[in-house]
């Protein structure tokens, strides 16, 4: 530990005296948002999440969806959660039990999904979701979707991978980028972002802060006859994140880079507590590539994620909740010469994993910390048989300490290109063990019942399938795939018992096993560019079908059934120039949710209805010269406003403004 | 420039104090140990008559019953069942209900009547509040030493003051059903005026919690009367439920 931590030391210290020295530069001639638009194509970027390896998006056998930095630039998005929304179809975030957000993913909640920055997971979770707040998107390159296990990076997610890689370095000797934006409810954001690219160094600061106003949601009186997850209020929240990284390359074969980041959430519960929650991450890497085939990864993550409740009255803020990871990866590719001729190629990757995960919370009962320890290996062999086929195999052993349990996984891969087709097919086993919290939690939630955890829970298995074909020609993308999962031993929590608590009368909901959870998605997404001179247009549909079956009156289920319809639609209109134009106008519709609610003291079902909605979005944003672009959006252009809002409505309170600007202060000629 | 590097460099100092269980926990402030245990009369000055009462209210199975002339707190349960011949009135309803007015009867659950202790003043049942043939009132002052400083006895004293009511839709006995907004309410004598010191709104559920900061005035029923203050419901290691009476008695 002292190692890192005098290396650390060094970097910051590097970090600062470096940028006390700076001398400033011409900029580059072209801004990125030129440059974005020349790549548009999106097949030939490179994704590293399906198989461990740099593959374009065309080449890897395992299906990867990416949103680029061009896509979050057109999405106008305030965050991730918009932009996920905005971009997948099948994805919806909504409100649960004390105001938290959580994710439906294709039928998967936060539990069966893996979130990572750069591969590395985040500790802390609220009702088994990351802190989506975290994630701040002025920094990132590109987000890659991998559904269904991942052999690398973790056999517990079944829903899929989530991996939001940021930008390492840019081309321009030095960047400074100032974006502030305003909107309805006092909805701000204001961020900078610092870059200083050298040959072998490059360092990078961000500062960025968002907040909203608590606003109410204008039910009925008789709301509470529509359902029983009615949502009246969005409580007002403000979140700061700052980031530093400093990448070193002494060499260049090798490249060391070190991070770490603050960030801070204030949630107004009520008249008299805010919820905080506050993240500190830190992380060294070492890569080693003695040649384009062969490397060597080494990394350390720390991540510490906490919560409090801040009384104001008597300022104070005390802990109820931190959750720390410390995490060790060892990766290792090398190619592998048997299997290597003429015409194929064998690529061999090796890795392993340990982690310490530590809990202390006040969720726990009457010790309230727990720890754990976890380790896993993993092989892949990347095998390209000739121009058409490409296959990608990896095993992968998971063992956790406190349960004495471990259990092998696997996944296959293999793509067919031939032309402009390209099909895929998958399938792959997971392996959830019960959190700590799964396990061991005893928890009084406000006054109305105590989650009880269970020591004997077992763990989740989980299987999946996967087939896509892809069409790609002369600006034409047409893409359908469909996958299946089924998850045996689903962890999940029972209604209210009848068994009550001998103290305080309130009644036990408990983690349990349920027999099986099976989810089957179909995808289809069609996409069509034109480019006449400087006038580019994009056009992009997206479908997505999702069928979930659960047994669903045994269980408290934590997040909202999905949408069994969804769909995303894109018209883009782009005038590419020094003063470049972008209109994008964009919807998005989810269909209505049917089916019965019971209700556990009257023993009564009733049926209910989620209703479908349709949302409409313009956004414009103009650049001046290099350096200045405006922007403005009209959200909900058709003013949609549900009759009662849901904890799965979209919480808008009908037509909504955003203006903003963004300045790339290195770009300014004056 | 000191304070840039100064900012620059934290990152280094956080990670360089890391710890396997965490860093930085003294940004937090730690919760005094002494009165999370408590449960009853913590302090009284026999010469001003000033005094405080900690109890742990987070159960809705009990009451628990003060008696200030004895510095003593005892607790009760609540009868779940009947196990004689019922009163007429004993019991717990259950109601669906548009807040913040509207009750829909679905089913009462008789049981056995209270047992109450042979000497008390008030008593409490998680917020709730309610009098020994007692009588409240709620005054404009926020805190007792207001009330000493502004307050004047006799005029006081001559106030209308709000005797107990029998309520079968007030008490909160089971809110598992809040967010079907169908909720359990104890059959009880409650002081409406004297429960206002807390407003636990469960209409945007989950509930929020809202302290008037009100000093109450509550006359007894042999005539004698104390000042009460309910400065917090929360405990010093956080925990809700957890309520803080300040007291002058008599007043």
């Amino acid at each position: 530990m002292f190692v890192f931590r005098f290396l650390f030391f060094v970097l910051s210290f590097s970090a600062a005296a470096a940028f006390s020295v700076a001398a400033v530069r011409h900029s580059s001639p072209d801004s990125l948002w030129v440059e974005s638009v020349e790549n548009g194509v999106q097949l030939e970027t490179a994704v590293v999440t399906g198989t461990g390896t740099r593959k374009t998006l065309a080449d890897t056998p395992v299906r990867t969806r990416l949103i680029t930095a061009d896509d979050i630039k057109k999405s106008d998005a305030f965050d991730l959660r918009q932009l996920l929304q905005h971009e997948l179809p099948g994805v919806e975030f909504s409100k649960a039990l004390s105001q938290h957000t959580v994710l439906n993913f294709s039928g998967f909640g936060g539990q069966q999904l893996l979130f990572l920055i750069n591969g590395e997971r985040l500790a802390g979770e609220n009702m088994g979701n990351v802190d989506f707040s975290r994630i701040n998107l002025a920094d990132v390159e590109r987000i890659e979707i991998v559904k269904g296990v991942s052999a690398l990076y973790g056999s517990d997610a079944a829903g899929g991978v989530i991996n939001v890689i940021t930008r390492q370095q840019r081309p321009q000797p030095w960047t400074w980028q100032i974006d502030w934006r305003k909107s309805a409810h006092n909805d701000r954001k204001v961020g900078t972002s610092h870059t200083l690219n050298r040959r072998r160094w490059a360092h990078t600061v961000q500062l960025h802060h968002t907040a909203h106003d608590t606003y109410f949601l204008p039910n009925p009186p008789d709301a509470a006859l529509y359902g029983k997850y009615v949502l009246h209020r969005i409580s007002g929240e403000k979140t700061w994140n700052m980031n530093e990284r400093f990448v070193f390359r002494p060499t260049d074969q090798l490249r060391l880079s070190a991070r770490a980041g603050y960030f801070f959430r204030q949630h107004a519960h009520d008249a008299g507590e805010d919820q905080r929650y506050r993240d500190f991450s830190g992380g060294l890497k070492a890569e080693w590539t003695p040649s384009d085939e062969r490397r060597l990864e080494l990394s350390y993550a720390f991540d510490q994620y906490d919560k409090s409740d801040f009384h104001r009255e008597k300022r104070l803020d005390l802990r109820d909740y931190s959750n720390v990871l410390h995490a060790f990866r060892v990766l290792y590719a090398r190619p592998l010469n048997a299997l290597s001729k003429e015409h194929s190629h064998a690529l061999l990757l090796l890795g392993g994993d340990g982690q310490r995960d530590y809990l202390s919370s006040r969720q726990l009962g009457e010790n309230g910390i727990r720890h754990r320890y976890s380790a896993d290996v993993f092989a892949e062999l990347d095998w390209t048989l000739g121009r058409h086929w490409s296959v990608v195999a990896a095993t992968r052993y998971d063992y956790l300490t406190d349960t004495k349990q471990g259990h092998p996984t696997g996944k296959l891969s293999a793509r067919y290109r031939r032309g402009a087709f390209t099909l895929r097919a998958g399938c792959g086993s997971g392996y959830r063990v019960p959190t700590l919290k799964e396990r061991f939690m005893h928890f009084h939630l406000r006054d109305l019942f105590i989650i009880r955890g269970n020591e004997n829970l077992r763990p989740e298995k989980s299987r999946g399938l996967h087939l896509s074909a892809e069409w790609a020609k002369n600006g034409w993308s047409l893409e359908t795939s469909t996958d299946y999962q089924r998850i045996a031993r689903r962890i999940t929590t029972t209604r209210p018992s009848d068994e009550r608590d001998p103290k305080s009368r309130l009644p036990y909901v408990d983690y349990v096993n349920v027999p099986r959870f099976e989810v089957f998605n179909v995808e289809t997404t069609a996409q069509h560019r034109r480019r006449h001179r400087n006038h580019i247009v994009t056009a992009r549909l997206a479908y997505a079908f999702t069928h979930e079956k659960a047994r669903e009156r045994e269980t408290l289920t934590p997040y909202m059934p999905a949408r069994p319809h969804s769909l995303t639609a894109r018209l883009d209109y782009r005038h590419a120039s020094t003063n470049a134009f972008d209109g994008v106008l964009s919807g998005r519709f989810l269909s209505a949710i049917r089916g019965e609610e019971y209700n556990a003291l009257t023993h009564e079902a009733r049926p209910f209805r989620y209703p479908a909605y349709f949302l409409l979005k313009l956004s414009l944003r103009q650049q001046f010269g290099r350096g200045v672009q405006l922007y403005a959006t009209i959200d909900n252009l058709l003013d949609y406003r549900p009759r009662v809002y849901l904890y799965n409505s979209p919480p808008t309170t009908g037509i909504t403004l955003t203006a903003g600007v963004r300045l790339d202060l290195h770009a300014l000629r004056f | 420039m000191n304070k840039f590097l100064f900012f620059l460099c934290m990152p280094g100092l956080l990670f360089g104090v890391s710890a396997c269980n965490g860093i930085l926990s003294d940004i937090y402030d730690t919760p005094s140990e002494q009165f999370v245990a408590s449960h009853g009369f913590v302090s009284h000055d026999e010469t001003t008559g000033r005094g405080r009462i900690s109890l742990d209210m987070k159960s809705y199975g009990a009451w628990t019953y003060l008696d200030f002339a004895q510095l003593r707190a005892t607790t009760l349960s609540i009868p779940e069942t009947l196990s004689g011949e019922w009163d007429g009135r004993s019991g717990y309803s259950y109601y669906q209900v548009t807040l913040p007015s509207t009750f829909k009867h679905h089913r009462t659950l008789p049981t056995d009547s209270m047992p109450t202790p042979e000497k008390w003043d008030i008593a409490l049942h998680h917020y709730d509040v309610r009098t020994n043939g007692g009588a409240a009132f709620e005054t404009p002052y926020t805190s007792l030493e207001q009330l000493l400083r502004e307050g004047n006895r006799a005029q006081l004293s001559a106030q209308p003051f709000t005797p107990d009511t029998w309520t079968t839709h007030h008490c909160y006995y089971d809110l598992t059903g809040i967010y079907e907004y169908y909720i359990g309410y104890r059959h009880s004598w409650c002081n409406l005026v004297l429960s206002r010191w807390m407003d636990m709104n469960v209409s945007q559920p989950p509930p929020t919690y809202t302290l008037s900061r009100r000093v109450y005035l509550v006359r007894f029923a042999d005539g004698s009367m104390a000042a009460l203050h309910f400065p917090d419901h929360i405990s010093p290691s956080g925990n809700k439920g957890h309520v803080t009476i300040d007291y002058i008695y008599p007043y």
